[in-house]
C-alpha cells in the first residue's frame, strides 16, 4: 500500500534521514521505532508533505507521493496523527473534529463519522462544546486521532500517540488504535518511543538509528532480539 | 456633555477596532504586522472618491465595489508581496508592509495629489438632536459599517467553513495543512478580508472625512495600540482595545487637555506592555 | 555694457506645501514672473502697473529684468539653491520663499554675499534675527494679530459687536505655539479675555474633544491657526456638534488654502482671515494683474503667489532707484523708502520702508477678508472693503 525506498530529507538543507525504507500491507499495523532523534518523525512528516523529500521515492497504492503538498494528503487516504497532537486549541472539540472533515463533500458521511468516533470516545460527545487547549493530554489525544479519522483515512500516521499521557491511559489509547485497525478496517503507521507496548501489537516492524532503517521483522520477533533491545531501543 | 463625549468616543472607537481588527487578523494567522493597513483605508477613500467623482454615486452605494476592489487588492498584495515576504527572514517580514504604506502614500500622491479632498452631497447627512446629545448622521454611517463589518467578520470566521480553516490555520498551521486546509489560500484570503475591512472603513469614513494620501499614518498608532491592549491575535479583543483607545482619546481631550490624550494613549501602551504584555485578553 | 547691467531677479520657487495650499504653485509663479517681465522690460501705455511706460528701468538705463528660479523644497535644497543663483546666475535679490524655515536658510548665502531678500515668511524669528539684507513687505505674525485684534475694537466702536471673549486654538507646532502666545498677550492688550486656549495636535484623528471643548466655552471669537487638512476637520466638526461661534477668525494657512473652499463650499461662509491680498480689492493695479494673470493661467491669483513676484517688482524699484545693482545700494533704498506709485501698487500700502533693524516693512498692513458664498470677499481696511462684513455668523441651522 505505501512503498519509502531510501528517503532522504530534513529541515532546511540539512538531511535529518539518509535512506530510510519500509513498506506497509493493507490492514497491517506497522511500526516505526527509534530513540529520540533517530528521525522517525521526520520520515513520517516527509511522507506527509510537510517536509520534502530530498531524494528517494514514496509510493501509496503506486503513485508517488513526492511534491504532493500536505493539504492533498487527505483526500489520497492518508492521516496522520501529529506529535504532540496539534489541536486547534481555541476551537471546540466539536469544530476540532469538524475541521478534520474539511475536505470531505458528503455531509451524511460526516454525520456518520462523527458518530462512529462519539461511539469509540464518549467523552468527546459529552465535552463537545469544550475547547481544545482547556483539556487534559489524554483527552487531547482521543480528539486528535478522532479528528484524523474523520476523513475516513486508509491510513492512519500515528506520531507518539503515548507521549505526555498519563500511564494508566496510555493502555486505553493503545486499546483504542487497536480497535481502529481491527473494527474500521484502518490501515496503520505507528511511531513510538513506548517499544514493548507497540512491539506487542504491530504486525510488522522497523528500527531506525542515525537516519537509516537498520532493522525490520514481525513485532513478535523484534521483542525477542536481545540486541534490537539494548542497542536501539534502550530497554533493559 | 458627558453623553456626548461618551458617544464620540464610541464613534471613534468603531474605526480604531476596525483598523485593529485587520490588524488583529493578518498578525493572528500569518505573524506579520500590518503597518500598511492605515493606508489600505487610505487607498479605500481615494477609490470610493473617485467612483465619486466618475459616476456620482454615494459612498454607501459605492461601498459594495470598494470593499471587493479592496479585497482583490490585498490579494494582489498578498500575492506579490508578502507571499515572498513570508519565505525571507523575520525582520523584512516585520517592515515589508511599513515600506508598503510608505509607496501607497506616495504613490497616491503622484496620483492624486497632495491636496485635501472630500466626497461631496452626501445621501445621509445632519444632525439628530437626542435630548443634550448631538448625533451627526454621518457619523452614524461609520458605526453602522463598524458594527455591521464586525458582526459579518465573526460571522464569517466563527460560521464558514473558508472562516474556520482560517482560524484553524491561525492556531496551528501545520495541522491546519495535515486536515487538508491549503494553508496558502488561508493567508491570502485572510490578507484579503484585512484589506476589505479596511475598504469598508475608509469607505463609510469618507461620510465624515477630509483625506490626503498621508491620512492613514495617524491613525496606526491608535489601530496598533488597540491591537496591543486587545492581545494580539484575538480579533474580538482587537475590537474592544479600539472602542476603548476611542473612549481614552475623547475623555482626555476633552475633560483633561488635548495635549494630554497622545500622552494618555502612550502611558496605557506602555502599562500594558509593562504589566499585561499580551493584553488585556491574551493567554 | 548694456548686457552685463541688465538686472537679474530671481523668484525662488515655492514648494513647500504647508506654507501654501495648491501644488501647481510653482507654475503659477513662473506665469506670474513672465507678466512682471513683459510690463517692466516692454512699453505697454494702457497698462497701470509699475514701469509699464518705460522699455526697462529707467534709473538703470533701461537694462532689463529677468526672474531666474530656484527651488526651495527643503531648507537645505533653498541653501544650495541661493548660492547657484547668486554666484551662477548673478542675480541682484532674492523674494518668494513662504516658509520660514526655508528663508532663513537663504538668508545664510545672502548675508554672506550681501545680496537683499524680500520674502513673506510670516514668522517673528525673522525680523529677529538681526539680518541685514532682509526685507519683509507684509506683516509677520505679531502684525496680522494685532491687526486681528485692531479689527476687532473696530467692530465693537462702528458695529456694535460687543465682542468680549475669545477662544484660542492652535497646532501644538512651534508655529502655532508662537502664534498662540502673541494672540494670548495682544488679546490683553486690548483687553479680550480669553476664555479658553487650546492646542491641537497637527497629526490628529480627530478634533472632536477639542471643538468639545470650544463648544463649552462658547467664547464670541474663536481664533485658529491650523493648516488645510486640520482646518477642514474643524470645519467639519463645528457642524457636526452644531456650533459655530458668532466669528470664527483664522490666521491664514488653511483657511486661506484654495481647499478650503473647494471642499467645504458655502460651509465656508461666515469664516474670517487675515490676508496679504485678495482678488477683489478695489485698484486698477488689481484689476489689471487679476486679468492678465487669469487670461495667461485660467486660474484666480490668489495673494501668495502676488506678493511672491511683487517682492521682486519691489526689488527692481529699489535697484531703479539707487541706480546701481549693487547690494549695499539696494538695501539702503529699500531703508530709505521705495518709491512706489500707489496708483500702480495693487496692495494699496501706504508705503514700503523697510527697517534698517529688522527689516519689516513699516506700512506693511494685513487685510481682512470673509467667505461670502464660498468666495473670499475684502471687508477691511474700508478703503479696499469690496464688502460689508457679515456679523454675527449665522448658526448652522439656520442657514
Amino acid at each position: 500500500m505505501l512503498v519509502v525506498k531510501d528517503l532522504v530529507s530534513g529541515y532546511s538543507k540539512m538531511p535529518a534521514i539518509h535512506g530510510v525504507s519500509f513498506k506497509v500491507e493493507k490492514g497491517q499495523v506497522v511500526a516505526i521505532l527509534g530513540s529520540n532523534g533517530a528521525g522517525k518523525t521526520t520520515t513520517l512528516k516527509t511522507v506527509m508533505g510537510v517536509l520534502p523529500a530530498m531524494s528517494g521515492s514514496i509510493t501509496y497504492k503506486g503513485e508517488s507521493l513526492i511534491g504532493v503538498p500536505s493539504h492533498k494528503m487527505v483526500q489520497k487516504g492518508l492521516s496522520m496523527v501529529p506529535e504532540g497532537r496539534h489541536l486547534f486549541p481555541k476551537m471546540s472539540i466539536y469544530d476540532n473534529l469538524m475541521m478534520g472533515a474539511y475536505s470531505v463533500k458528503d455531509k451524511g458521511s460526516i454525520e456518520k463519522k462523527l458518530e462512529t468516533i462519539y461511539e469509540i470516545f464518549p467523552i468527546l460527545a459529552e465535552r463537545k462544546a469544550q475547547l481544545a487547549g482547556t483539556m487534559s493530554g489524554g483527552e487531547q489525544q482521543m480528539v486528535a486521532i478522532g479528528r484524523a479519522l474523520m476523513c475516513n483515512p486508509e491510513l492512519l500516521i500515528l506520531d507518539e500517540p503515548s507521549l505526555g499521557i498519563m500511564p494508566k491511559l496510555v493502555d486505553e489509547i493503545f486499546e483504542f488504535i487497536k480497535k481502529i485497525n481491527k473494527e474500521m478496517g484502518v490501515t496503520i503507521v505507528i511511531i513510538e518511543q513506548n517499544a514493548e507496548k507497540t512491539l506487542a501489537f504491530a504486525d510488522y516492524a522497523y528500527v531506525i538509528s542515525e537516519g537509516q532503517t537498520v532493522i525490520e521483522g514481525t513485532g513478535e520477533a523484534l521483542m525477542k532480539d536481545d540486541q534490537v533491545q539494548k542497542v536501539y531501543l534502550g530497554m533493559d | 456633555m458627558f453623553l456626548q463625549v461618551l458617544y464620540e468616543g464610541l464613534t471613534m472607537g468603531t474605526i480604531y477596532a476596525l483598523l485593529a481588527m485587520g490588524i488583529a487578523l493578518v498578525w493572528g494567522v500569518m505573524n506579520i504586522l500590518s503597518f500598511s493597513q492605515g493606508e489600505f483605508m487610505m487607498v479605500a477613500m481615494y477609490i470610493t472618491f473617485f467612483i465619486n467623482l466618475a459616476t456620482g454615486w454615494d459612498p454607501l452605494a459605492a461601498m459594495p465595489i470598494v470593499i471587493v476592489t479592496m479585497f482583490l487588492f490585498g490579494i494582489l498584495i498578498y500575492r506579490t508581496i508578502i507571499a515572498r515576504a513570508l519565505k525571507g527572514p523575520v525582520l523584512s517580514q516585520r517592515l515589508v508592509t511599513f515600506a508598503l504604506g510608505m509607496v501607497l502614500t506616495n504613490g497616491m500622491i503622484l496620483l492624486a495629489g497632495g491636496q485635501t479632498k472630500s466626497v461631496p452631497d452626501k445621501l445621509i447627512s445632519g444632525t439628530i438632536s437626542l435630548g443634550s446629545v448631538a448625533i451627526s448622521k454621518e457619523k452614524m454611517v461609520l458605526v453602522v459599517t463598524s458594527i455591521v463589518v464586525t458582526g459579518l467578520l465573526f460571522w464569517f470566521m466563527n460560521r464558514t467553513k473558508m472562516g474556520k480553516a482560517i482560524r484553524a490555520t491561525s492556531q496551528d498551521k501545520e495541522a491546519a495543512g495535515l486536515v487538508g486546509i491549503n494553508t496558502q489560500t488561508a493567508y491570502m484570503i485572510a490578507f484579503g478580508i484585512s484589506a476589505a475591512i479596511a475598504g469598508a472603513g475608509g469607505c463609510a469614513m469618507t461620510y465624515s472625512y477630509y483625506f490626503m494620501p498621508n491620512i492613514g499614518t495617524n491613525f496606526m498608532i491608535f489601530g496598533f495600540i488597540a491591537v496591543c491592549l486587545g492581545g494580539f491575535g484575538s480579533i474580538g479583543g482587537a475590537f474592544i482595545g479600539g472602542m476603548i483607545m476611542g473612549i481614552i482619546d475623547l475623555f482626555t481631550g476633552t475633560y483633561l487637555s488635548v495635549s494630554y490624550k497622545y500622552m494618555a494613549v502612550s502611558v496605557i501602551f506602555l502599562l500594558i506592555v509593562t504589566f499585561k504584555p499580551k493584553g488585556l485578553f491574551g493567554r | 555694457m548694456k548686457k552685463l547691467l541688465a538686472v537679474l531677479l530671481s523668484v525662488v520657487m515655492v514648494l513647500s506645501l504647508a506654507a501654501c495650499g495648491g501644488s501647481d504653485d510653482k507654475k503659477e509663479t513662473k506665469a506670474l514672473a513672465a507678466i512682471f517681465e513683459d510690463i517692466v522690460n516692454n512699453k505697454h501705455d494702457d497698462s497701470s502697473l509699475p514701469f509699464a511706460a518705460d522699455e526697462g528701468l529707467p534709473g538703470l538705463g533701461g537694462a532689463k529684468i529677468e526672474f531666474v528660479f530656484g527651488d526651495q523644497s527643503t531648507p537645505e535644497i533653498a541653501l544650495s539653491e541661493a548660492e547657484r543663483l547668486i554666484t551662477e546666475e548673478g542675480v541682484i535679490g532674492i523674494c518668494g520663499n513662504f516658509s520660514s524655515a526655508t528663508t532663513k536658510t537663504t538668508m545664510v548665502a545672502a548675508e554672506k554675499y550681501g545680496i537683499p531678500v524680500i520674502t513673506e515668511g510670516t514668522s517673528m524669528s525673522l525680523t529677529d534675527a538681526g539680518y541685514e539684507y532682509y526685507g519683509r513687505t507684509l506683516p509677520g505674525d505679531d502684525v496680522f494679530i494685532d491687526n486681528t485684534f485692531a479689527y476687532l475694537d473696530y467692530l465693537n466702536e462702528n458695529k456694535a459687536a460687543d465682542i468680549k471673549t475669545v477662544c484660542l486654538i492652535s497646532e501644538d507646532s512651534e508655529f502655532g505655539a508662537n502664534i498662540a502666545k502673541v494672540e494670548a498677550e495682544t488679546a490683553e492688550k486690548y483687553g479680550y479675555e480669553v476664555v479658553e486656549n487650546i492646542a491641537y495636535n497637527k497629526d490628529a484623528t480627530n478634533v472632536t474633544s477639542e471643538v468639545l471643548r470650544a463648544k463649552q466655552a462658547d467664547a464670541d471669537v474663536v481664533m485658529m491657526s491650523s493648516y488645510a487638512a486640520d482646518s477642514l476637520l474643524f470645519m467639519q466638526e463645528f457642524k457636526t456638534q452644531g456650533y459655530f461661534p458668532k466669528m470664527l477668525f483664522g490666521q491664514r494657512g488653511g483657511f486661506m488654502a484654495s481647499d478650503f473652499a473647494l471642499n467645504l463650499k458655502n460651509d465656508s461662509d461666515y469664516v474670517l482671515t487675515t490676508s496679504r491680498w485678495n482678488s477683489d480689492i478695489d485698484n486698477d493695479a488689481t484689476r489689471e494683474i487679476t486679468k492678465r494673470f487669469s487670461d495667461a493661467m485660467g486660474v484666480t491669483l490668489i495673494g501668495d503667489t502676488l506678493i511672491a513676484g511683487w517682492d521682486g517688482i519691489v526689488l527692481a524699484a529699489a535697484a531703479n532707484q539707487a541706480g546701481s545693482t549693487d547690494g549695499d545700494a539696494i538695501r539702503a533704498a529699500m531703508a530709505e523708502g521705495v518709491q512706489i506709485d500707489p496708483a500702480t501698487d495693487p496692495f494699496g500700502l501706504e508705503g514700503y520702508k523697510y527697517k534698517e533693524k529688522n527689516g519689516q516693512n513699516e506700512f506693511g498692513t494685513a487685510i481682512i477678508v470673509q467667505y461670502m458664498d464660498s468666495q473670499l470677499a475684502t471687508v477691511y481696511p474700508e478703503g479696499s472693503a469690496s464688502a460689508e462684513v457679515q456679523y454675527p455668523a449665522k448658526g448652522w441651522s439656520e442657514r
